[in-house]
Parts: structure tokens; sequence; C-alpha cells
């Protein structure tokens, strides 16, 4: 079976990209959040196998919906998608508990080993 | 990688964030040390960096880079907001809008971004810090080459549709689902125009075929036609429907125009924007844009006072201004009000005195006059050429244009209390339904709302009256116009074989004219386009179509002809 993948970016260009990338590979995109409070609705609602996180969002960033993702469940895998320069966000997204990173632009390659990476 | 499919995303995207942003920076400006506004305008720049650089547009990349550092030491405070770092942030968005529409295009917006750069760079500098995003930096993760390949044709993106009802809600239960947000789909407005225009046929092959019908009153071709015709109608609804958008689309750029026009002027203006979710078929809204912004710097330049001027007179420093739109059935109205020094009626005297517009020994103009006087062709009061209006264009361009889409307008003032223009706009638009008359082996088309009848005129009924040719039209005499004269044509007066001509009896203003053409060419619905550009010399024409059969043809202004 194929792992289930939330994207959470407040970009629809974003999501779009990260979806195509990610289901030509054969993942399967369960749903999209566009905030940091919809991410943690739909993990709740969706528990996919694998979220993607964008650092800054709308009402909550992604290192809080993190937090609360991984306070709700710690097994949650979560790869953080920043920019460039917000390798201290990065820490800190590390350390609320999310798994590893990748930095925009995406190069769909590096994408897809970050994703096969957390999902170990 | 589809990258035309995500040329189109950025744009789309990257517009609502340049909305987004130019309105909260325009609430910083009210509130500068209001952090909200800050943070959201970071915020729309921060993703659009990321966008750019995935599309690899170095340009927008470097700009929303430079625009997002300086945003960032606002935001914490390391830089107070005051007029010089609006100003540099509002010529920030305006070279990130330009460039964001010239990378998408496939071009290269280095030359017209590079004052913005310059500028950003300058105050990153005299505060101490410098941080340039290298162009290397970015081209290394950027999709290769593909910009220019596969950019759409620019026609394309001009005339973006949100089609709002395709919007896919989450269940938010486990079943998977899609969560895209509101869907759209870029439809070359040519192509929509096509469909309108089909459809529109088809209406009027429905009403023949239920003529045929009825005479042979036959009840089982009766049902389907009773069938196809309500569907006929969903359909021509539907495609309307299609076409339209919420008129914020386009206005919602005014605050920020009235905001750059008031500080030029030295005044103090509030615009408030009524009714932004009106919608109002697109093509409408692309005519309207610009006799509105035509409206509004009239209002901003010659109706609000100086801020001193308005506190001696009693009135609050900062002027008024208010476009409301709002929708009445068929018709939407919209109304540009200001509480300005309102028209003055003495210049205007003095004006139309040295032009003979007035006879000599007029002392007071009435209503209909002051707005007969101001509505001509060039007429202007402006004692100085300012930068924003009263460059001889008045307000006869935007009558003319209102005229032309098939509305009305109706303009007040109060000396002290301000001025009020009111446009009535039929919400469907651009098509009207047309007489056309051949002159000259040309077409050409008469607003059906102006004609009042077609008349074969026989020799007998033409009279001359004080050196006029007139007809005699039952017991009324009314005054011919011959269109071949009107057009600079040398050979007067089209007679047919049995002596009579061809005559259309047109009305505005409750004045009739009868117009003298070669011969009638039937009636077509027409989708009406103004002109841009030119001016002097269209006087005759409020407009051009194209003609079912693809020929081009000139639509009269009826007014100019009385």
């Amino acid at each position: 079976m194929s792992h289930t993948v939330l994207i959470c970016d407040d970009a629809v260009f974003m999501r779009t990209m990260i979806s195509d990338i990610l289901e030509e590979s054969g993942y399967e995109i369960v749903g999209q959040a566009e905030s940091g409070v919809q991410a943690i609705e739909r993990y709740k609602a969706l528990r996919p196998d694998l979220v993607t996180m964008d650092i800054v969002m709308p009402d909550m960033g992604g290192i809080d919906a993190v937090r609360e993702i991984t306070s709700f469940d710690a097994n949650a895998k979560i790869l953080m998608c920043s920019a460039m320069g917000q390798q201290a966000l990065v820490v800190e997204a590390i350390q609320a508990g999310a798994k590893d990173f990748v930095v925009k632009p995406f190069q769909p390659s590096r994408v897809l080993e970050a994703v096969q990476r957390v999902l170990g | 990688m589809d990258i035309a499919k995500y040329a189109a995303l950025f744009q789309s995207e990257s517009r609502e964030a340049l909305s987004t942003i130019n309105e909260e920076l325009l609430a910083l400006e009210r509130a500068p040390t209001a952090s909200e506004p800050v943070s959201a305008v970071f915020r729309a720049v921060h993703s659009m960096k990321g966008m750019s650089a995935t599309m690899g547009y170095a340009t927008v990349t470097s700009l929303a880079h430079e625009l997002e550092s300086l945003l960032d030491r606002v935001r914490h405070a390391e830089i107070a907001v005051d007029r010089s770092v609006t100003d540099a942030l509002f010529a920030a968005v305006d070279a990130l809008e330009r460039a964001v529409e010239i990378e998408v295009a496939g071009g290269s917006a280095e030359a017209a971004a590079a004052p913005a750069l310059e500028l950003l760079r300058d105050f990153a500098r005299a505060h101490g810090r410098i941080d340039i995003l290298t162009p290397g930096n970015t081209q290394e993760f950027a999709i290769p080459s593909a910009t220019q390949e596969y950019a759409l044709p620019t026609a394309t993106q001009e005339f973006a549709i949100p089609m709002n009802t395709q919007e896919f809600a989450v269940p938010s239960a486990a079943k998977p689902a899609m969560a895209r947000g509101p869907r759209t789909i870029r439809v070359e407005l040519r192509r929509l125009d096509g469909l309108t225009n089909l459809a529109g046929e088809l209406l009027v092959a429905r009403g023949r075929l239920t003529d045929v019908a009825n005479e042979l009153a036959n009840p089982a071709l009766d049902e389907a036609l009773a069938q196809a015709s309500r569907l006929i109608s969903d359909l021509h609804e539907g495609i309307m429907a299609s076409r339209m958008v919420p008129v914020g689309q386009v206005f919602d750029r005014f605050p920020r125009l009235v905001r750059d026009a008031a500080h030029s002027l030295g005044k103090e203006i509030e615009l408030s924007l009524d009714g932004r979710d009106i919608e109002l078929d697109r093509s409408m809204l692309d005519e309207i844009g610009e006799p509105i912004v035509h409206l509004l710097r009239n209002a901003a330049d010659h109706g609000i006072e100086m801020p001193d001027v308005r506190e001696q007179a009693g009135k609050p420093r900062a002027g008024q201004l208010t476009l409301a739109v709002t929708r009445e059935r068929q018709m939407v109205t919209m109304r540009v009000q200001d509480d300005g020094r309102g028209i003055d009626r003495e210049k205007v005297l003095a004006r139309a005195r040295a032009e003979g517009l007035v006879d000599a020994t007029v002392e007071q103009l009435s209503d209909e006059d002051l707005v007969r006087i101001i509505s001509r062709p060039g007429f202007s009061t402006a004692a100085a050429v300012t930068d924003l209006s009263g460059r001889g264009v008045g307000i006869d361009v935007v009558l003319t244009r209102v005229r032309a889409l098939g509305g009305s307008a109706e303009i007040t003032t109060r000396a002290g209390e301000g001025t009020s223009v009111t446009l009535r706009l039929p919400v469907t638009l651009a098509i009207v339904r047309a007489l056309l008359a051949r002159v000259d082996g040309e077409i050409y088309a008469v607003p059906m709302t102006h004609v009042r009848e077609t008349v074969e005129l026989r020799q007998s009924a033409r009279r001359r009256v004080q050196g006029r040719e007139v007809m005699l039209l039952r017991d009324e005499v009314v005054p011919l116009v011959q269109f071949r004269e009107v057009v600079g044509l040398p050979e007067a007066s089209f007679v047919s074989a049995d002596g009579s001509t061809q005559v259309i009896v047109i009305e505005s203003d409750g004045r009739r004219t009868g117009l003298v053409v070669d011969e009638f060419a039937g009636q077509q619905d027409i989708v009406v386009k103004s002109f841009d550009g030119v001016r002097d010399g269209l006087a005759l024409f409020s407009g051009a179509t194209i003609l079912a059969d693809g020929a081009p043809a000139l639509i009269v202004d009826v007014s100019s002809l009385n």
C-alpha cells in the first residue's frame, strides 16, 4: 500500500508542485492544509504517514503546528519545507519534532530522497 | 513537469499576494506601529520568494528577497516606519508586480527592477546591513531553462476568470480527498466571447423554431421544444455567469492609486470602496476601469481641496472619496462621490463664454447646462495642466465610453459640498442590439436603444427649412443628416431606383434626427469594443465591433449627430 501524505503550505503553487512530485512517485496525497491550524485538524482527521510542512503560514506557523502535532502523536513524521535563509528556524523545527527538511526552491529528487529518509 | 501550468499558478497566486501586500501596506501607512500588517506583508513576500525561486524567475526572487530583508527588520523594530519606508516599500512592490508579469511572459525584468533593487539596497546600506542574494544562489535549484519555452502567450494571461463555483471542500472525515482551495481555470476571453455569441444566436434560433412549432401545433414537438428551450436558457445563463467577476478584481487597486494621487498633490484623501463583491461581466469591468480611474483622479485633483482650505471651510482635513457599487436588477450602479468644493460654476461659465458655448448675457448656469458644458469634448477648467488630470481629456471621455457600453451617467454638484457622478451600466455588458446600415460599402452599427424607427423616405416628404434638409414624419419636422457627408464622402444622398432613400430616425436627449444611409443591413447583437489610445477625430464613433461574418464595423455615437 502506498504511503499517505498531508501537504501543508499557504501557497497553492507549492502545494500543487509538492503533490505532483510525490504523486508521480506513487505517494497518495490524502489532504492539504493552508495554515498551521488546518494542518493540525487535518492531521488528526486523516492520520497520514507523512506531513510536509511549510514554516511561514498565516494563523499558526509551521513550527507551532509541528509542536501540536507531535504532542498529539509522538510518532508523527514531519518533513519541513523551508526557504533559503531560515536555518535557525529549521533547527527550531527539528527540536520541536520534525524529522528532516528540504529547502525551497525544490528539486524533485531532493524532495523524494528526504521523503524516503523520513519514512525510513 | 508541466511548467506552463506552474507559470499560470504562479501568476495568479502572485497577483493575489500583491493585492494583499498593497492592502496591508496601506494599513501600515495608516498605523505605522501596528505589527499585523508587517507580518502579513512579510508572509506574502516570503511566499512569492519561494515560488519565484522554484520557477527560476531570478528578478522576482531578488526583489522579494530584498523586500523580505527590509520587512524583517521593520518587523523586529530595527527600522521605524515612516514615509520614506512606506514609499520605498510601495516602489519595490510596484517593481515586483512588473517583474512578475515580465518574467512569466518569458522576458527579462532585470532592467525594469534595477531602480527598485538599488533603492532597497541603499536602504539596507543606510541602516547598516546588506544581504544580497546572488543570482548563482537562485539558479542552483531552479527549473532548467523552462520559462521561455513554456510561458503562456500573454494574451491568455490577461483575462483570468476565476470559477468560484468549482470549489472542492474537503470532508474532514477520513475519506481521502484533495483540498486545493478554489480551483480556477484560465480561458482566453476570445473563446468565451465566441461561446457568448453562439449562445446568443441559439436564443434567436429558438425564437424561429418556436414560431414554426406554433404553426404546426404538434404536442410532441411542443414538449421537446419546451425542454430544449429550458436547456438553451440555462446554457445562456451559465455562459454569462462564467464571465462574471467581482469588481474588486479591478477596483482593489484604487485605494493605492488614490493614495499616490493624494500624496503627489499634498492632499489628504480617504477612499472608501463599497460593494467590491458585486459581479460584473469581465469585459465590462475591463472597459469601465479606466473611466472610474478618471473620475477618481478628477475628484482628487479638482474636487477635494487642500487640507488647510478644508479646515477653513469647517470640513475635516481629510477629504472623503467614495466609490460605491450597487446592483439593481440588470443594471450595476457605480457612484464616485467626493465632499470637495464642487464644480466651480463661475469658472465653467467664464470658460463657456470665452468659447462661445453660451450667450454672453447668461448670468447663471442651470444644472442641465452645467452638465452639458462640462461634457463637451476637451472641456476643462483646470488652471494648470496637472500631473493627474486636466490634460484636456475631460468628463466627455467618460460619458462617451459609458454610452458606448449601453449605460448612462448622471452628475450632481453643489458648491462647497462636493460632486457625485453616477454611472449606470448593464451587467452583461458589451453586447448591445444594433441596427446595421450600409454606407458606401461599409457597415456601421447604430445601437437600437437610440433608434426610434426606420423609414423609406420618398422624395415628396423632403423639404428644406432655413437651408437645412428636413423630412416630414407624420406631423413632425425632423432634421436630416447625410451619413455620407458626416463620414467625409463626397457624393451626398444615395437614391434607390424608385426614388426613395433609407432613413434611420434616431433619438437622443429627446431630440430626433433622420440619418440618411444607403441601405439597412439587418439587426445584430454586437460586442462593443471601445477605442483605446487615439481619441481626436473619433467623436462620431463610440467604438467598434466585429460582426458575425468577421467584418469590423464602427459604432455610431448617436448623441454626436444631434
